[in-house]
C-alpha cells in the first residue's frame, strides 16, 4: 500500500491541476472577501470555501482517474498491480487527503482575510445563540467539510466510472451539490410516510455539513448528527465498494 | 513459459476469441498474426489477464487469473498505445515503473532517447512517445514481452533499433509476443508464427516450416504445355494453370525437367514468382477461407 501511495502521490503532484485548483480556491475566497459586507457570513463560511471546496475537489478527483484512462496508462495500473483495491484506494487517498490540504489552507486563508476584509467588526470569539462562537462554529464547519469531501470525492469517482466523461461528471456533482439537498427534502415532504426510509437517501448527506453546525436542520434531513455521519461514512463505503467493482470490470 | 489453454475471451456476453491453445517457450519471438479484428489485441489483454476470460493461462507455472497477476510481475507490454503521463519527462515516467536505474540509463542509450528523455512527453512526436513505450515493456528485465504493433510512428533508424534490440533481448532468454501488420519487418525477427482469424488460430508454426511450406513458385511453359500438364499429373506433381503458365513449387523443377528430357520437351519459359511475406500471409488466410466455405 506504501508504494501504491508513493506511486499515486508521485503522479498527483506532478500534475498542475492540484496547484490550480488550490489557487482557484485562493482566488474565490477572496473574491467571496471583496464582494460581500456581511462579515460574519464570510467568517462562518470561510469566505465561502466550504461550497468551493467540494467542487474543485470534483474536478480533481474525477480528473486524475479519468487521466488514467486518457493516457491509456489503466492497462499498466490493471495488469502491473498486485492488488488492484490497494491502487484504486491509494488515489482516492491522495486525492482526500489533498481535500484535507486544501480545508487547512482554507482555515489559514479565513484567519488571513478576516483581517483584511472584516477586520475587527466581528471577533471569532462573538458569540451566535444556541450554536457558540464563530471560530466554534468556522471549525465544525469545516469539519462538517471534511466529512461531505469523504462522500464526494468517492462518489466522483465511482460516477466517472460510470459516465467516462469528465466535463458530464462535474455537471452531475455540481447538480447534485447544489439541488441535492432541496430534492430529498421534496421527496421526503411528498412522500411522508416513507420518511423512515427516505431519510437515508445519499441525497440527504448533503447536509451534513449544515447540520453539524446548526441543529434546526435535523427537521430537514430527518436524522440525528451520528446518524447522519453514519450515513455519510455507509455511503463513502458503498460508493468505495462500487466504485472499485466498476474500475475492476471497465474495459482497458 | 507461456501456456495458453482453451481460452475463450468474452466482451460482455460476446466471445471474442474461440479455444485458444498455444505455448511458448523461453527466448522465442512469436508473430501474432491477422487481420483487423481478428483477436490479437484481445489475446494479449487476455495473457495480461485484464478480460474476462475461460481456460487456463500459466506464466512460468503460475496461474494468471482476472484477478492474479502475481506472475504478471515480470511481464512488460506495450498495448495499442504507448501508455505515458505527458505531464511527466520520459525519465520520470520510466521511474514510475523501474527497480533499477542502472537498467533504465542502459535501456535509455540502448533506444536512444537521451536526447529528449528529459523534457516533458508532451512535447514528443508519435515515434518518440512509442520509443518510450517500448522501453517501459523493457524495464526490469522482463521474461515475456508484448508488443502490439511496436512499430507505429517509427522511423526507419528507430525500426531498425527496435529489430536489434528484440534480437538482442531473445537471445538473452526474454520471450516476445509481438503483433504488427508491418509483415516485413516482423519476419525478420520471428521465429514463430501464430496466424489468427476471427478469434480462432488458423497457424501455428515455426516460421521456418512455415516459408518451407509455402515454397518458392516458379511460371513454366513448355514445347506442349497441354503434355506437360498430363504428365505432371500422371506423375502427382502439383501444378496450377495460369493463363498460359503453369505454376509449378521450386522443389519440383528437377524432377519435372527430368519428365521433359524423356518426352523431348523444354522448357521456353521459367520464371520464379516473387511472393511477398504479407502475400503468403494473404494466400493462406484465402486457404483457410476456403476450406471453411468448403465445410
Amino acid at each position: 500500500m506504501q508504494n501504491d501511495l508513493q506511486i499515486e502521490w508521485y503522479k498527483f503532484r506532478k500534475q498542475r491541476l492540484p496547484l490550480y485548483s488550490s489557487l482557484a480556491l485562493v482566488l474565490l475566497m477572496i473574491y467571496s472577501g471583496l464582494t460581500s459586507s456581511d462579515g460574519r457570513s464570510l467568517m462562518l463560511s470561510s469566505f465561502g470555501a466550504i461550497q468551493w471546496l467540494p467542487i474543485i475537489l470534483i474536478a480533481v478527483g474525477s480528473s486524475f482517474l479519468d487521466m488514467e484512462y486518457r493516457y491509456h496508462t489503466v492497462i499498466m495500473l490493471r495488469y502491473k498491480s498486485s492488488n488492484l483495491f490497494k491502487s484504486y484506494l491509494a488515489k482516492l487517498v491522495i486525492v482526500y487527503f489533498y481535500g484535507v490540504g486544501l480545508v487547512l489552507l482554507a482555515l489559514l486563508l479565513t484567519i488571513l482575510l478576516k483581517g483584511v476584509f472584516v477586520g475587527n467588526q466581528v471577533r471569532w470569539f462573538d458569540l451566535i445563540a444556541d450554536r457558540g462562537s464563530i471560530l466554534q462554529i468556522t471549525l465544525v464547519n469545516l469539519l462538517g467539510t471534511l466529512l461531505y469531501l469523504l462522500f464526494i470525492v468517492t462518489m466522483s469517482f465511482m460516477l466517472i466510472l460510470i459516465v467516462k466523461i469528465n466535463a458530464a461528471v462535474i455537471g452531475i456533482s455540481l447538480a447534485i451539490s447544489f439541488f441535492g439537498a432541496g430534492l430529498s427534502e421534496a421527496l421526503i415532504k411528498t412522500f411522508t410516510d416513507a420518511t423512515t426510509i427516505l431519510r437515508w437517501n445519499p441525497l440527504n448527506m448533503i447536509l451534513v455539513t449544515q447540520q453539524l453546525t446548526n441543529s434546526q436542520y435535523v427537521q430537514i434531513s430527518h436524522l440525528t448528527n451520528p446518524e447522519i455521519i453514519v450515513g455519510v461514512f455507509g455511503y463513502a463505503l458503498l460508493f468505495l465498494i462500487l466504485g472499485y467493482q466498476l474500475f475492476k470490470k471497465r474495459p482497458v | 513459459m507461456l501456456k495458453v489453454s482453451e481460452v475463450n475471451t468474452f466482451v460482455g456476453k460476446k466471445k471474442i476469441t474461440s479455444k485458444i491453445n498455444f505455448e511458448i517457450s523461453l527466448g522465442e519471438v512469436v508473430g501474432l498474426i491477422g487481420p483487423n479484428g481478428a483477436g490479437k489485441t484481445t489475446i494479449m489483454k487476455t495473457i495480461l489477464g485484464v478480460m474476462k476470460f475461460t481456460g487456463q493461462i500459466y506464466l512460468n507455472h503460475a496461474v494468471v487469473t482476472e484477478n492474479n497477476h502475481q506472475a504478471l510481475s515480470k511481464v512488460g507490454a506495450l498495448i495499442e498505445h504507448p501508455a505515458i503521463y505527458p505531464y511527466l519527462s520520459g525519465r520520470e515516467n520510466l521511474a514510475l515503473y523501474a527497480h533499477d536505474q542502472e537498467d533504465c540509463q542502459q535501456i535509455i542509450s540502448l533506444l536512444q532517447m537521451s536526447a529528449y528523455i528529459d523534457k516533458k512527453c508532451k512535447g514528443y512526436s508519435l515515434g518518440m512517445k512509442q520509443k518510450l513505450g517500448i522501453a517501459i515493456t523493457l524495464l526490469n528485465k522482463p521474461k515475456l514481452v508484448i508488443l502490439d504493433e511496436p512499430l507505429n510512428g517509427l522511423d526507419v533508424e528507430a525500426t531498425i533499433v527496435v529489430r536489434k534490440i528484440i534480437v538482442k533481448y531473445a537471445n538473452e532468454g526474454t520471450t516476445f509476443l509481438i503483433s504488427s501488420h508491418i509483415l516485413s519487418e516482423l519476419q525478420k525477427v520471428m521465429t514463430r508464427i501464430i496466424l489468427i482469424n476471427h478469434g480462432e488460430i488458423v497457424v501455428d508454426q515455426k516460421i521456418s516450416d512455415f516459408n518451407r511450406q509455402n515454397r518458392p513458385q516458379y511460371q513454366v511453359q513448355t514445347d506442349n504445355n497441354e503434355l506437360t500438364a498430363q504428365l505432371l499429373q500422371t506423375n502427382q506433381i502439383q501444378f496450377q494453370q495460369v493463363n498460359d503458365d503453369l505454376v509449378v513449387a521450386q522443389a519440383d523443377l528437377f524432377a519435372i525437367q527430368d519428365l521433359l528430357y524423356q518426352q523431348r520437351q523444354h522448357f521456353i519459359k521459367l520464371a520464379p514468382i516473387a511472393i511477398s511475406f504479407e502475400q503468403l500471409i494473404i494466400n493462406e488466410l484465402n486457404r483457410q477461407r476456403g476450406e471453411k466455405d468448403a465445410k
